[in-house]
This record gives C-alpha cells, sequence and structure tokens, in this order.
C-alpha cells in the first residue's frame, strides 16, 4: 500500500501546466465540492433549523437567524433533561462498545486459530441469524427483559445493564466476522513462536494478537458505539421515565407534540449529539477505512 | 491455502500465570454467585424449572471454564450464551408465536383472560342501597365487613363465608357499640380496623365478596372498592371450573373455553362471550393464510418485488456512487485529500433515525426545503415527493443513498488500496488507460473482495425498517379500497409490522411473526446461497 | 500439581458464589401500597396539566403518585400488563376503550358517589357490555373559531362563504397525516347524512355508515372543495389562520392556542373575548354529528390483586371529582366531564363549544376502530388530494364496502 503511494505521487512534479492538472486533477476538487455539497446540505439544515425561533410557519432561509435559544433551553429543561440522556447514552454506548468488541474478538480468535467441530457452519450461522428481522422480535425481547425485572430487577426493563446485556446478544453477529479476517491476516508462525517460548493461550491472546489488533479492535468499538448511540427501538421498550431515556429515545419524545414548536429544540438535540460523535468518526477516519475492509479483503 | 495450513495445537502451551488463575477464579465465582442469587430468588418465588434451567447452564459454564482443553467453548462462550439468550431465543420465540394467535384480543394466558373477564362480570345491582363501610377482623383474621344504612340508621355485618359469618344485622344487643353519628366504634367479637391496617390489606379487601345470601350467585354480595363504600353487586356470569364454561345469567346462555379459538364461545350459535381471549396453538393457520388469504395476496406481490427493487437498488446506487468516488479519490495528487474524505463519510456519523427525520422535513411537499428552496423554480406545481408512489419510491432511495453511499466510499476505498501495486502499475506501463485499468483490474479484485459485504448490505436493505418507517411510515395509502393495507412504498418488513402492531383488530402477532419467519428463511436462503458462490466466504460453506 | 490447583479453584470459585446467596431478597411491600403509577400520552410534564395537580393532592393523603411519559400509552400499556407491568392507571380518549377492554387488560370501574356527577354521554364512550371502563376528565368537541376583533361574525353563512371570504376556512388537519382526518371531516360528511357508522337506539352499530345515500355527493364536494381547506402542517398555522382573521373548524385546544404568540404570525395573539366560537354550518343540508371525545382513566387488571389497590382506587376518583376537574379546567382551559364541575365554569366560549357540540355523538369506540378511522381518512384523503382512481363517489363506495368486510371478519 505504501508503495502504491509513492508511486502516485510524482506527477504534479512534472511539466505539463495548469490545463493538465485541470484535467487530471483539478475537475477533481469541482467533483469534490459536489458531494461535499450534497454529503453536508442536510446536516447543515439541521444545524440552521437549531439555530432558528422556528414555530414551524416562517419561511425557511439558510442560516438566517443565529438564535441559540433552543441550545440553552434544552441544556436547562427539566422536562427534557438533555444532559442526563447524553450521558446515560453514553454510559450505555461506551460499555456496550468494549464489551462488544471483547466478546466478539474473543470469538474471532476462537474461529481463527482453534479448529473445532462446527467452526464453519458456526461462523456461518453467525451471519445469518443477524438476518432475521428484529422489529418483530421486540415482543420477545420485552418478554425477556420483563422476567429479568421480577427476578433480578437490577438487569431487567429501566436498567442500564438490562438495556446492555440486550445490545451484547448482537454483539457476536456484529464483528466477529470482521475481525475474524483480521486474526487470519496475523501469520500463525508468531503465535507458534510464542508457545515454544512457553506461552499460554491466554497470553498469546492477549499479549500478541489482542495488541496487533489493537486500531482494528477500537475501530469496531467506534463503531459499535455508533450503532448503539443510534439505536431508538430497543431502548425505547427498555427506559420509562425522562432520566432514564437515552437521547434518541428522548430526541423522539420532543417531537410527539403536535405543536411542532419543538422542531427546531430537536435540532439543537441532534446538533449536540451528533456532535461528538461525528468529530471521533472524522478524526478516527483511516483506521475506519481499514476496520471496515481489511478483514473482508484480505481475508 | 488453508488446506496445507499445519495442525497446531495452542493447548499445549506453558503452564498458566497465577495471575491469570486468580482473575479467571475471580469473574468465574461473580458469575457463580449471580447464578445462585437469581436462583434463590426463583425458589422463593417457586419458579422451580426456570431455576433449574439456570443452575444447568451455571453448571455448563463452570465445566467450560474449569476443565482442562476445550479451548474453542472457552473463547466462545460469552457471546454464544448472550446470542442464544437474546438473537436465538427471539427467532424460535417468533417461531413459536407464529403457531398462535396471540394479538390484542388474545393477549394473554387462559388465567388472565379468565381474570379479566370476571372482573368485568361483577355488576352493581341498580337502586340497590349503597352501604358505609367498616371493616373489621374476627378471631379467625377473616375480614369482615360491618355495613352502614345510614338512612335507614341499620348496621349489617357479615364475611366471605356466608356459613361462618352469615350476613345479617346486628344491634345494641350484638354488642354494638356507635358515635354520635351513628357509626360503629365497636362489636364485640370483632376488632375494626384503622385506616392504616385497610390499605395494608388492600388487596385482600378489594376482593372480598360478602355474599347476601347463602347463594352468591343469586343473592347478589357486597364489594367495596375504597374501603369506605360497599356496593351491592351480582355477576353478569358465572363461571364453572370443571366444565370450563360461563353461563350469562340473563338468558342462562352457556359459553365454553373453545381452545381451538381461544374465546367463551357458544356451542348453539357461535356467539362469543365477551372480546377478551387467550392465546391458543393454531397451528399453521396463520402461514396457510399467507398463501390462502386473497386480501393478503393481493398486496403481497407487488410489495414482494418493490421489496426485492428496493434492496437491490439501494446496493447498487449506494456501490455505484461509492464505488466512483473511491476510483476518483484515490489519488494521492488532489490536495485536501483528507477533508474531502472526512466530509464524505459524514453522513455515516450522523445517528439514521435523526437523518431519517431531517430528510422527511425536507420532502415535504408545501414547507420542505426540497420543493421550496432547491426546486423552488417549479413554484406553482412542486412536485408532491411523499404523496405519489413513483415519487414517493424515488425519495426513499435518495435517502437511502445518502445514508449509505459513505459506508460504500469506505470500504471501496479499503479495498482499492490494498490491491496491490505492481498490478495497477504493470498494467499502466503496458499502457491501459485508466478505465481500462479499473474494468480489467481493479472491479474483478474489488468485487471478490466486496461481495459478502454487498450480500450482506443487500440482507440488511432487504429489512431496512428504520428508513422506509422513518421517512414515509410505507405510505402514501394510496389505495383505500384494500382490504389490508399496503402503501406505496411498504417494504416487507413494514408492511408485516402494521399487521403486527396495527391489524384490523389491533395487533396480531401469530400472523406478523409468520411472516416473519417466512422473511427470515427468505433472506436467509438467498444470502447462504450467495454467500456460497463469492470466494470471499468459500471456505465457509465448503 | 494441576490437579490440586484446580481443586483449589474449584474452592474459589464456591466460595465466591456463597457470599452471593447470602445476600437475601428484602419485602418491601408496606411501601408499594402508597405508590400509584400512571401513563400519560403528554409529550412531557410540560405538557402534561393534571398529573401534577394529582400528585399534590395525593401528598397530601400520604400517596406517592408516579407519572410516566409514553409515547403510544396504549400499545405498551397492552403489551405491559399480561407481563404484570405497566401502570395502575393509564390517561387517554375514550374511544380506545374497544381495544383496551378486548385486550383483557382494564377492569370496570366504580365511580361510588361520584355516579350521579356524570351524564349518560359522558359514561357511555367508556361503557362497553354495560360495564364502565374509565372515569371521565373532560370532553371536547370541535366548533367553528372565529376572530371577533378582525373577522366576520359568520352567523347565517354558508361553508361556502367562508371559503370563499378572504381570509378563508382552515381544518387544522397534519397534510403529512397519511390518514387523514375522519374526526374533523366528520364536520362535512356528517351534513351529507353520513356518520361513521349508522345508530340505532343503544348507539352505534357495526355497519358502516358512508358509502349510503349522500356518499357520492360527499365525495364530489370533497373533490371540488378539499384543496381549498385542507393543507396546514401544524397546527401553528391554523392558530396563526384566525389570529389574522380567519376561520377554522377545531377544538377547545385551538381556542387556548390562539391566545398565545405564534412565534413568525403576524398577527397579535387574540383575547379571550375576541375569539367566537360559532356552530358548524352544514354543507349538505343535514344536521352536523361532529364528534365528541372523553378523556379518562382506565385502571389496569393487575390493580385489584395488588397492595396498592385502594389507594389507586381513591386517585381514581380524585380524578372524577369536581374538585380535580376545576383545578384542571383552572389549568388547561377545557369542558369538564363532572356535571358539578362543568356547571362551575363561568367561560362563555367553553359554554359555546358544549352548544355547538350539542348535537355530536361520542367517538366510537369499537374494537377495530383504529381500522376505520385509518381506513376512511386514507379514502377521504385521496378525496381532496386528488389521488383517487375513476369516479369519486364509486371510489369512497369501494373503500366503505372492502372496509365492510373486514370489520365483519373481525
Amino acid at each position: 500500500m505504501t508503495t502504491a503511494l509513492k508511486l502516485a505521487k510524482h506527477p504534479k512534479a512534472k511539466r505539463g501546466g495548469i490545463s493538465r492538472w485541470s484535467r487530471q486533477v483539478g475537475w477533481k476538487h469541482l467533483l469534490a465540492f459536489v458531494v461535499m455539497a450534497y454529503a453536508l446540505f442536510p446536516l447543515l439544515y439541521i444545524v440552521s433549523t437549531s439555530l432558528t425561533d422556528m414555530g414551524g410557519i416562517e419561511n425557511f432561509t439558510f442560516f438566517g437567524q443565529f438564535y441559540t435559544k433552543n441550545y440553552t433551553d434544552l441544556l436547562t429543561s427539566s422536562d427534557y433533561p438533555f444532559v442526563t440522556w447524553m450521558k446515560n447514552t453514553v454510559t450505555i454506548a461506551a460499555i456496550t462498545g468494549i464489551l462488544s468488541v471483547f466478546i466478539s474478538a474473543f470469538a474471532a480468535f476462537a474461529f481463527s486459530r482453534l479448529r473445532f467441530k462446527g467452526r464453519r457452519p458456526g461462523l456461518l450461522a453467525l451471519i445469518l441469524v443477524q438476518m432475521f428481522p428484529s422489529i418483530l422480535g421486540l415482543t420477545a425481547v420485552y418478554g425477556i427483559l420483563s422476567k429479568l425485572t421480577d427476578y433480578v430487577p437490577a438487569i431487567g426493563l429501566g436498567t442500564k445493564a438490562g438495556l446492555i446485556l440486550v445490545y451484547l446478544g448482537g454483539s457476536l453477529g456484529g464483528g466477529t466476522y470482521l475481525m475474524y479476517g483480521f486474526f487470519n491476516t496475523i501469520p500463525k508462525e508468531l503465535d507458534e513462536a510464542a508457545k515454544i517460548d512457553g506461552a499460554t493461550h491466554t497470553q498469546i491472546y492477549f499479549k500478541i494478537l489482542l495488541r496487533l489488533i489493537a486500531p482494528i479492535l477500537a475501530v469496531m468499538g467506534l463503531l459499535s458505539f455508533i450503532g448503539t448511540f443510534g439505536d431508538y427501538v430497543l431502548a425505547s421498550i427498555v427506559f420509562e421515565t425522562p432520566d432514564q431515556l437515552t437521547v434518541a429515545v428522548g430526541l423522539n419524545l420532543l417531537l410527539s407534540d403536535p405543536w411542532s414548536k419543538n422542531w427546531a429544540m430537536f435540532a439543537a438535540g441532534a446538533v449536540m449529539s451528533a456532535a461528538p460523535i461525528m468529530i471521533l468518526f472524522v478524526s478516527l477516519q483511516k483506521y475506519i477505512t481499514n476496520g471496515l475492509t481489511g478483514g473482508a479483503v484480505k481475508g | 491455502m488453508r488446506k496445507h495450513q499445519q495442525k497446531f495445537d495452542l493447548n499445549s502451551g506453558g503452564t498458566p500465570s497465577l495471575r491469570g488463575t486468580l482473575v479467571k477464579i475471580f469473574l468465574l465465582g461473580l458469575v457463580d454467585a449471580g447464578a445462585g442469587f437469581v436462583i434463590m430468588v426463583l425458589f422463593g418465588k417457586e419458579k422451580f424449572t426456570f431455576a433449574f434451567f439456570i443452575g444447568v447452564v451455571t453448571l455448563i459454564v463452570n465445566w467450560i471454564y474449569l476443565r482442562r482443553g476445550g479451548l474453542p467453548a472457552k473463547y466462545l462462550a460469552p457471546g454464544v450464551i448472550l446470542l442464544l439468550a437474546f438473537q436465538v431465543y427471539v427467532v424460535f420465540f417468533s417461531g413459536y408465536i407464529s403457531l398462535t394467535n396471540f394479538g390484542t384480543l388474545h393477549n394473554g394466558s387462559y388465567v388472565e383472560a379468565l381474570d379479566a373477564i370476571q372482573q368485568s362480570a361483577v355488576a352493581p345491582i341498580e337502586g340497590a342501597t349503597e352501604y358505609e363501610l367498616k371493616i373489621a377482623q374476627g378471631d379467625d383474621k377473616e375480614l369482615q365487613f360491618i355495613a352502614i344504612d345510614m338512612a335507614a340508621g341499620k348496621v349489617f355485618i357479615g364475611g366471605s363465608d356466608y356459613s361462618k359469618h352469615p350476613f345479617r344485622e346486628i344491634t345494641e344487643a350484638d354488642g354494638l357499640v356507635r358515635d354520635d353519628y351513628g357509626y360503629p366504634t365497636s362489636v364485640s367479637g370483632v376488632e375494626i380496623l384503622t385506616d392504616d391496617e385497610i390499605v395494608d390489606r388492600s388487596s385482600e379487601v378489594v376482593t372480598l365478596k360478602v355474599p347476601l345470601g347463602p347463594n352468591l350467585d343469586k343473592d347478589g354480595f357486597l364489594a367495596t372498592v375504597d374501603g369506605y363504600l360497599a356496593q351491592q353487586n351480582t355477576f353478569s356470569y358465572i363461571y364453572n371450573e370443571d366444565a370450563k364454561t360461563m353461563t350469562r345469567l340473563s338468558d342462562n346462555k352457556v359459553f365454553i373455553a373453545d381452545s381451538k379459538v381461544g374465546f367463551f364461545k357458544s356451542a348453539d350459535d357461535g356467539e362469543l362471550l365477551s372480546d377478551i381471549g387467550w392465546q391458543v396453538n393454531v397451528g399453521f393457520k396463520n402461514y396457510s393464510r399467507i398463501f390462502t388469504d386473497k386480501n393478503l395476496r393481493g398486496p403481497l406481490s407487488g410489495i414482494i418485488l418493490w421489496t426485492f427493487l428496493f434492496a437491490f437498488l439501494s446496493v447498487f446506487t449506494t456501490f455505484v456512487f461509492g464505488l466512483i468516488l473511491a476510483l476518483i479519490f484515490n489519488d494521492t495528487r488532489v490536495r485536501g485529500l483528507k477533508i474531502y474524505r472526512a466530509v464524505f463519510i459524514l453522513p455515516y456519523a450522523f445517528p439514521a433515525f435523526l437523518s431519517a427525520y431531517v430528510w422527511r422535513g425536507m420532502f415535504n411537499t408545501q414547507d420542505g426545503f426540497i420543493n421550496r428552496s432547491l426546486l423552488g423554480f417549479m413554484g406553482e406545481n412542486p412536485i408532491p415527493w411523499l404523496e405519489q408512489q413513483g415519487s414517493a419510491r424515488v425519495a426513499v432511495l435518495l435517502v437511502n443513498l445518502w445514508l449509505g453511499f459513505p459506508y460504500m466510499f469506505l470500504i471501496c476505498t479499503g479495498a482499492l488500496q490494498a490491491i496491490p501495486a505492481d498490478l495497477s502499475e504493470a498494467a499502466s506501463i503496458d499502457g491501459a488507460s485508466a478505465w481500462k485499468q479499473v474494468k480489467a483490474i481493479k472491479l474483478p479484485l474489488l468485487l471478490v473482495s466486496l461481495a459478502p459485504l454487498l450480500i450482506a448490505s443487500f440482507a440488511y436493505n432487504f429489512n431496512n425498517f428504520g428508513v422506509i418507517y422513518l421517512v414515509t411510515a410505507g405510505g402514501p395509502f394510496l389505495d383505500p379500497t384494500l382490504e389490508v393495507t399496503a402503501g406505496a412504498t411498504d417494504i416487507l418488513i413494514t408492511f408485516v409490522y402494521r399487521i403486527a402492531f396495527s391489524g384490523s383488530v389491533g395487533s396480531d402477532y401469530g400472523l406478523a411473526s409468520a411472516f416473519s419467519v417466512l422473511i427470515f428463511m427468505l433472506i436467509g436462503s438467498i444470502s447462504f446461497f450467495s454467500f456460497k458462490r463469492t470466494r470471499g466466504l468459500e471456505e465457509l460453506t465448503q | 500439581m494441576i490437579l490440586r490447583k484446580r481443586s483449589l479453584a474449584i474452592t474459589l470459585v464456591a466460595a465466591i458464589a456463597a457470599t452471593g446467596m447470602i445476600v437475601a431478597p428484602s419485602n418491601a411491600a408496606t411501601s408499594a401500597a402508597k405508590i400509584v403509577t400512571i401513563w400519560s400520552g403528554a409529550a412531557s410534564a410540560k405538557d402534561d396539566e393534571q398529573t401534577p395537580i394529582i400528585a399534590a393532592w395525593a401528598k397530601t393523603q400520604g400517596i406517592t403518585v408516579n407519572v410516566v411519559y409514553k409515547k403510544d400509552t396504549r400499545a405498551e400499556f397492552i403489551k405491559a400488563v399480561p407481563e404484570g407491568k405497566g401502570p395502575d392507571l393509564m390517561v387517554g380518549a375514550h374511544d380506545w376503550t374497544g381495544t383496551l377492554v378486548g385486550s383483557g387488560t382494564v377492569a370496570p370501574i366504580v365511580t361510588g358517589s361520584l355516579a350521579s356527577q356524570f351524564s349518560k354521554d359522558m359514561l357511555s364512550g367508556f361503557t362497553i357490555g354495560g360495564k364502565l371502563y374509565g372515569m371521565p376528565i373532560y370532553t371536547e368537541n370541535i366548533a367553528l373559531i372565529w376572530n371577533k376583533r378582525d373577522g366576520k361574525d359568520p352567523k347565517g353563512l354558508t361553508v361556502a362563504d367562508l371559503i370563499a371570504s378572504k381570509p378563508g376556512l382552515a381544518m387544522p388537519i397534519q397534510k403529512a397525516a397519511l390518514n387523514g382526518d375522519p374526526y374533523h371531516m366528520s364536520a362535512f360528511a356528517s351534513s351529507f347524512g353520513l356518520n361513521l357508522y349508522t345508530r340505532d337506539n343503544s348507539g352505534w352499530t357495526k355497519k358502516l355508515g358512508y358509502g349510503l345515500s349522500g356518499s357520492d355527493a360527499y365525495a364530489a364536494w370533497l373533490v371540488a372543495n378539499g384543496p381549498k381547506i385542507i393543507g396546514t402542517d401544524g397546527w401553528d398555522k391554523s392558530a396563526c389562520h384566525i389570529q389574522s382573521g380567519g376561520y377554522a373548524i377545531s377544538g377547545p385546544w385551538m381556542y387556548n392556542h390562539v391566545q398565545d404568540t405564534i412565534s413568525g404570525c403576524a398577527s397579535k395573539p387574540l383575547t379571550k373575548d375576541q375569539v367566537g366560537i360559532a356552530v358548524i354550518p352544514s354543507v349538505g343540508g343535514k344536521t352536523v354529528h361532529q364528534f365528541s371525545g372523553v378523556y379518562g382513566y382506565w385502571q389496569s387488571v393487575k390493580v385489584a390483586r395488588q397492595a396498592n389497590a385502594i389507594n389507586v382506587g381513591r386517585v381514581l376518583r380524585y380524578v372524577g371529582s369536581p374538585e380535580f376537574q376545576l383545578a384542571y379546567q383552572a389549568k388547561a382551559n377545557n369542558i369538564p366531564a363532572n356535571k358539578v364541575a362543568a356547571s362551575q365554569v363561568k367561560d362563555v366560549n367553553l359554554a359555546a363549544f358544549a352548544a355547538a357540540g350539542s348535537t355530536a355523538y361520542p367517538m366510537p369506540a369499537w374494537v377495530f376502530q383504529d381500522t376505520v378511522w385509518a381506513k376512511l381518512g386514507q379514502a377521504e384523503k385521496a378525496l381532496y388530494e386528488g389521488t383517487y382512481t375513476g369516479d369519486a363517489g364509486d371510489f369512497l363506495r369501494k373503500a366503505v364496502a372492502a372496509l365492510q368486510t373486514t370489520i365483519d371478519a373481525a
């Protein structure tokens, strides 16, 4: 990969001038601006909306107003405890992200390094079981959590732990296959050498393999974090009182007001909740590219 | 390649470190402590099967981690247990529900339905005296009502068992003491409860039925809802526990608990006692309905076609767009590449449910940003985006393109960068044009490596409930002459969701579950065979 | 060595596990008797005027009231109750009663000493099979709202006049609503003699009332006039329309809302005295029968077996009392369902709403009611938006026939 980058670097240094530059590279900048406009305009629209004093009846103009009250209102509202929602969501998403990465890394290690009966069908079944239309399984999930509430209230309805458990149920299917691909890219000779040095399987796993794919783990964790952050469906069946809600459920509540007064406030909430993720996402962009493809490509 | 891989046993490694063993013991101990606690609670609530089940699972977990060897199980157990509990269980549960009539009218078990019906069977006797009430208990701790008829100045007492504490009038001769207002302050032989004691025994108090005569069914009974007033009631219908029948007293009609339909039903004319039913097994009725009910089948073929089209076009448009971008911008001569890439993937980072709402707002015909600002030149004839079939379908595809192209851009970029440089270099030395390089070398390689992800993406979009539901909710519903609502942008899963949660009589989980099992089989087998045909996963399915 | 270590490990695991078993579950039954949970469909405490009043009263009685705001209260209630979950009481509009009763999740209630304080109309919406399932709180119906400051008295004007007048006639119908709005449209349909169902002595039958004679005329009227009156997304627009001198067919909520400042609306809010409430003129010549809706509280079927049963009953009867309904009326300005409370309300406009609704019918509460709302709404929407196919009259009749088949099969 590095060689490719180096090789591609030189043409601009060659002679040829502006016309050649615009033929080869210039139009790409133009295109990039068009694509950026496409990618950005819904986002700018929501940022702009969040800065309006909108009762839903004005003519909308891009950044026609800079009205910050929606933000301050939301941050101080006792009916819509946005800060609490953020805290809840970040807690849940972070724990889910970390644990799910570990769970799927464990499984991916087994699939990649160990040989056992049912390995291949197991891996395939993992992928296929994700295809069950889960929206209809909600009743079942509610049933499980409801039973847990009766017997182990600490992980039942209305608890973060309960919701995290449900998310973790899907963690195997989420990242195992991609991570399996990454484990496969690490030469087996490495573990063998370690074994000869007297390392146990746990030491090989934790001290060698996990460290080698650490950036990938971070990316998978981030993706899981984002997925959990944006989940509405599961979170909405688990939580009840306003201070328990996640951002997704809480913002939905904001929208259920028939007078549509809350649209601008909703937009402010959307901006505030999405901003940290987007910053994180963009700054880890390079790793994410590898994280999504490396396993599949090299496996 | 894998076939030549040498056997390699990780089990026979070095000896485990003390720290590792201690961590393991501690974690396992925690799990056991938790399980032990749950089992105790379950025993306390007499849920023995459930307790036994938890016990067995716990034992298996201990066995996995305490025995020597069995390494794969040690690594797979946490994920697999969670997977079984929350995903595999859900699949099987849906399979089970698809064989029942579970829905709004068959919402709970027989016991629950019976409870609701019996609570509904209590009818106040019209015009009968309402008594003020004191509640007392005798030596046997059984509650008795002291009913006061203020207008007549009379006091009565009675308990739930007519043979022991018959409902009768009492006077001072029976040891009744009254205060200045006429309320009893004490009655010999019983102790009058305080308000707090009454509240503490709420459930007992409100469920107490004090018969007005030897035959509760005929003579009626006293009951209270608040502990202060007692009404005279009768039953509208009476349950016979042995025969499992309800008899309606107004006309003595008998309704049998019909375990085929889950209702109390008259054997004579099929009349139902009430709308309250319970869950029963209906065999494959839900499945046969899907294949034979013409009202379902009518809209279904169109919906299935659109589902495939939607899933295919979603993958196709996002992939082509993402691929083109990746090819064009996999070029380090372009300055600011990092910034461009970062902006391109922003839609992926924005929580999807928020984006869907934003897009729905933007597509609004009158006030939406798209018609108002972007297409303002169309003036009096704006595109009714979400109100017509064609434009609504285009709209959801456009939304999905926006949501999905960054992912495709990312994976295509990654895959392109993984193509060995010497390949394209060799091609460019051969004088192949850029397009030829793409067509002959890059595309085939890309497709091979990305095929599994494309298949997964197809499967995901096949059941992409969120986008459709949040943007159009399956609408517009242009054909109200259909008996089963089917919207212009409905894909299978949104159509089924509507059946599940808002069918003609509330929800119909049974039918919806049958649908979801069939959808699962459909998309599962499509994916299975597609995976089999791709090289990326071929080793999985050999 | 290894063996010994292994057995040691097992012992240790067992020891840790044992400490967990000692923590026995404790019983907290006494406090549960004093907690009453209510589910409300309000978006949040901010939009909820009633539960704070209840909670304040309950506190004086030593009862703690927990209010939970749910987006889809009814569906979640039906799901939760069989699992032994859900609230003790739930508030909503009476047309849910059929579904709730059918799902076996609500129990009949006893009004007790309040019985004589409710008119039959208030109770009938909550009554199924002769049993009362809900405690009525307030009632509402739509009427013609106009602006006394800037508008012309609609007395003697026809709907055509109202539409033709410069500020026009607005219906606060969400244009984006997929299923139309038969509730508001009943103001027109009923004037053609079309009610949701036909009626007999006991009230609504299960036979649809649309598609009968008058149906074609109504369909034609919708096609011709729909575009002129429909199409205000967001109720703020209707309020602004009234503030600028227009007419609207809406309910007491709109009467309250036109007194608020609508951001972005050029016109000023109206005072109470500047709002006029009038009878909806008949389009088709027959009497207008709009719907009346009664809001009330249902009680979960599981309450009877709970420790808090008596306290739940006390809260339930409190919300039926004049004391509560007047306190609520003072906050939310609605028409109390309790006669005693209603008679003490001095607001002339609320009285005018009640008078305009004297011919209103209570919304039907059949178990298939949702489907009927949805299907008829879709048909009406297709007509006034012009997306119907074929002849307008045929189209409506076909839709009604299909719906009737669904009802008969239910």
